[in-house]
């Protein structure tokens, strides 16, 4: 299939299977492993475009399903798409949609021909069709676009799961068809099969015939148990082609990246740094502190300590404290969590190239969890499994 | 002196009483020129704004209100030992410290010879003088307002009133000793409330007192009252010395203020405008390009509007504020508000605040070229003074979805 990207490896870590990639995206160069921040309706929370580029954010999402009820896929195509109607000129991603639907919409039902559900607007019925998605995903422009995937719970079990495994093949083959912009705007397939490795092999080793530009490993990020999670993740990366992106939807918190990067993950998305803070919680390298608490009344300093963000430039966890219920407050500590998070991927990407990796993850948990016997048995057996041993 | 008031000589006739002039504070080498409108802060926050929007905006001298800092029981700032400047990073800009919030008039639950009551969302606080002198002693701002018996019931009989003018007046006394320990200029409050014989009762006792500037307060009057109170308070100061209004913010008001002997007003017309999803499009003097004909032109711009929803142009390509330099579209803007998204507010006030210093601008142009009179004809002429509605109201959030998915035939299902 044609693709928009090129992907570059410039260094692989000699233990794990961390890797870092020089991505060309129409929008411009991201270093992977990438956290990419949602800004669902078309703005990140908090944030002008301006401060985004100045974080040296690359990537960020937008939800479909979102600008397709506000603008609307009519203004998008007017305007010319979602980086000019917002005026961001990095890269963008779009889901698909369906995810969406299902979640917030009631009645979402899936069918053959795609998501049946109500109109918000009045209850008539509707359908989101592979084909749909593609087209609102054309209006919309962004660098990646994910196809339409029958997307079930990850707790869901029996003959469904393989049922919407082969469902979202012939959506696949469906969106690949109705994709009117391959030279502008790269197509990701989302490899499903739930907990079950044999059907993770199956729907890896058919969506790889068709040669998307990149993939996703969908259907996890549901409230699995961690240990299924991991060695789903690490399977798919061992499958899947080294010469193409992987991308682990849904993920998330700190030890999640660095785990998932350590199982050769090269891209992310998660809403919960930003959501987190407008909420009063700080993301930190020493664990998350929850600024609303009157304890940090008098703390007179930065969110952390050795932090590069405007917010620990400027301003005390005290200021932070008093303000935490305005607009204002919740700004300070996104742009922090945001710059936590690319702080983090930035932090890994120096370590695997110059394969320090394995000891960059024992010094994160360490710092992050202090304590041996807090680290999530789940992490430790999947660092053990590519060879790092935490305890 | 830490303060220095010139007045430039205008070239008007005796009649007039509109003022030009530069406020200088020595110690920071920052001259502020007047009329000026002071910026508003909510918890020493320009409301929904951070330093890097801030770059852009023509902020000069800051108002902070005690009362926001008074909502914590022990209040944090009072702890924090390197001045309010650094403890709300606004180590560049000159602070004015005021007691209450000049945005909305808040009713005064209780005040006493001893304390004045604040609301805040913690409960009512007391501020008492010592109160009042352990905060200016910690937060060191660059100039301060004294405490006042504020009046806010306007049917207040003139006991009360007579009460307020003598009770501000022995604070103004006691406050007085702090301010010159530590060297800080102040601006005393001028009572009175709705009675004039009051009003120039306090306006003469305050200007015996060694103080820098007046205050001057009709937040909460009736519009055609507010002209006559002013120059009841006005006419018994000193000319040489700089008046703050309050309960002036509006365009309108400024003008009206100005042409009463106003210097300075505050800033809480930016904000007031931003949180009804309003745009500032009002243009002064020579940047309003008025015919003879148009009238009742619209000062601001509704960005609620559907109207917008496809407008793909900026505010306003002259101005330098965050919305208009990127430029983001208005069309974009009014999606943010019918999205309920955070970037709107934050581009409103951008500009909103920008615009609104360049009205002030525009007026000391005006003063300079001799046109003020006129121009404020023009502009009371051509634009509409009904007061701005909230511009969400009536709004029904405008989904597209159609967008969504195709519509099916055949089956039906119930109506939600």
């Amino acid at each position: 299939m044609k693709s928009a990207l090129s992907l570059e490896t410039v260094a692989t870590c000699s233990t794990t299977k961390a890797r870092v990639n020089k991505l060309i995206l129409p929008h411009g160069l991201v270093d992977t492993p990438v956290f990419m921040p949602v800004g669902t309706q078309g703005s990140l929370k908090g944030f002008t475009p301006k401060a985004i580029e100045d974080m040296k954010c690359q990537i960020m999402l937008n939800n479909t399903y979102h600008l397709g009820l506000k603008p609307g896929q009519e203004i998008l195509d007017q305007v010319g798409g979602s980086h000019a109607f917002q005026n961001w000129n990095g890269n963008l991603l779009t889901d698909s949609g369906g995810f969406q639907m299902v979640s917030l919409l009631k009645l979402a039902e899936i069918t053959e021909q795609g998501v049946q559900f109500q109109s918000p607007h009045d209850g008539s019925l509707m359908m989101l069709t592979p084909e749909h998605s593609m087209s609102l995903q054309n209006s919309i422009g962004s660098d990646i676009m994910m196809q339409l995937d029958d997307v079930i719970s990850s707790l869901t079990t029996g003959p469904r799961v393989e049922e919407a495994m082969w469902r979202s093949i012939r959506w696949l083959d469906r969106c690949i068809k109705a994709h009117q912009k391959p030279e502008t705007q790269n197509l990701f397939a989302i490899i499903q099969g739930g907990l079950n490795p044999e059907l993770r092999k199956l729907c890896i080793e058919e969506m790889v015939k068709r040669d998307t530009p990149g993939y996703a490993v969908g259907g996890l990020s549901g409230g699995e148990e961690k240990e299924e999670f991991w060695k789903i993740v690490t399977l798919c990366t061992n499958l899947l082609p080294k010469s193409k992106p992987v991308y682990c939807m849904g993920v998330g918190y700190a030890e999640d990246l660095v785990v998932c990067v350590a199982l050769g993950v090269d891209m992310f998305d998660c809403v919960y740094p930003t959501r987190t803070a407008r909420f009063g919680n700080a993301l930190t390298m020493n664990g998350i502190i929850s600024l609303k608490s009157g304890k940090y009344g008098n703390d007179f300093g930065p969110i952390e300590q050795g932090c590069g963000c405007d917010t620990c430039r400027d301003y005390t966890r005290s200021y932070i404290n008093l303000v935490s219920r305005d607009p204002v407050g919740g700004r300070l500590v996104s742009v922090h969590n945001v710059y936590f998070q690319l702080r983090l991927m930035r932090e890994m990407r120096e370590a695997i190239k110059k394969d320090q990796f394995p000891s960059y993850v024992k010094q994160f948990f360490k710092g992050y969890f202090k304590d041996t016997s807090k680290y999530p048995g789940w992490a430790v057996s999947a660092l053990k499994s590519v060879g790092v041993d935490l305890l | 002196m830490a303060l220095n008031f010139k007045l430039q000589l205008a070239e008007n006739s005796a009649s007039n009483i509109f003022r030009r002039g530069t406020l200088s504070f020595t110690k920071k080498n920052h001259v502020i020129q007047t009329p000026a409108c002071m910026t508003y802060t909510l918890r020493g926050a320009v409301p929904h704004l951070l330093a890097d929007n801030l770059k852009l905006l023509p902020i000069e001298l800051v108002q902070v209100s005690l009362e926001h800092f008074l909502e914590q029981k022990d209040p944090s700032s009072f702890k924090y030992p390197h001045g309010l400047h650094k403890y709300l990073n606004l180590e560049n800009n000159l602070l004015f410290c005021d007691i209450r919030d000049p945005l909305k008039l808040s009713p005064v639950s209780f005040n006493t010879d001893k304390y004045l009551s604040v609301q805040t969302h913690g409960g009512v606080r007391q501020v008492t003088p010592d109160l009042w002198a352990e905060a200016m002693n910690i937060y060191r701002p660059d100039l301060i307002a004294t405490m006042s018996d504020t009046v806010t019931d306007m049917d207040a009989k003139t006991k009360r009133i007579k009460k307020s003018v003598d009770r501000s007046l022995r604070w103004l006394d006691e406050n007085l000793v702090k301010s010159k320990e530590l060297d800080i200029p102040v601006f005393a409050p001028v009572m009175g409330h709705t009675d004039k014989e009051e009003r120039i009762r306090s306006a003469t006792s305050t200007a015996e007192r060694d103080v820098q500037g007046f205050i001057v307060n009709v937040l909460g009057f009736e519009k055609e009252t507010v002209a006559a109170q002013v120059k009841a308070s006005t006419d018994n100061l000193p000319s040489n010395k700089p008046r703050l209004a309050y309960g002036l913010s509006s365009p309108e008001g400024i003008l009206e203020g100005i042409s009463n002997g106003i210097d300075l007003f505050d800033g809480s017309y930016a904000y007031k405008v931003t949180e009804k999803g309003r745009a500032i499009t009002f243009k002064f003097g020579t940047e309003l390009k008025s015919e003879i004909h148009t009238q009742d032109q619209p000062k601001t711009l509704n960005l609620w509007s559907t109207d917008l929803a496809h407008a793909f142009e900026p505010l306003d390509t002259t101005c330098g504020c965050d919305a208009c330099t990127r430029p983001h579209t208005k069309a974009y803007i009014h999606h943010l508000l019918n999205a309920h998204e955070m970037l709107g507010p934050i581009l409103l006030m951008s500009h909103n605040v920008y615009q609104l210093d360049k009205f002030m601008q525009s007026i000391r142009t005006s003063i300079d070229q001799g046109s003020f009179e006129q121009d404020m004809k023009t502009f009371m002429h051509h634009y509409s003074h009904l007061k701005e509605s909230d511009g969400m109201q009536n709004h029904e959030d405008e989904v597209d979805t159609d967008s969504l998915g195709v519509h099916l035939k055949k089956k039906r299902t119930l109506k939600l």
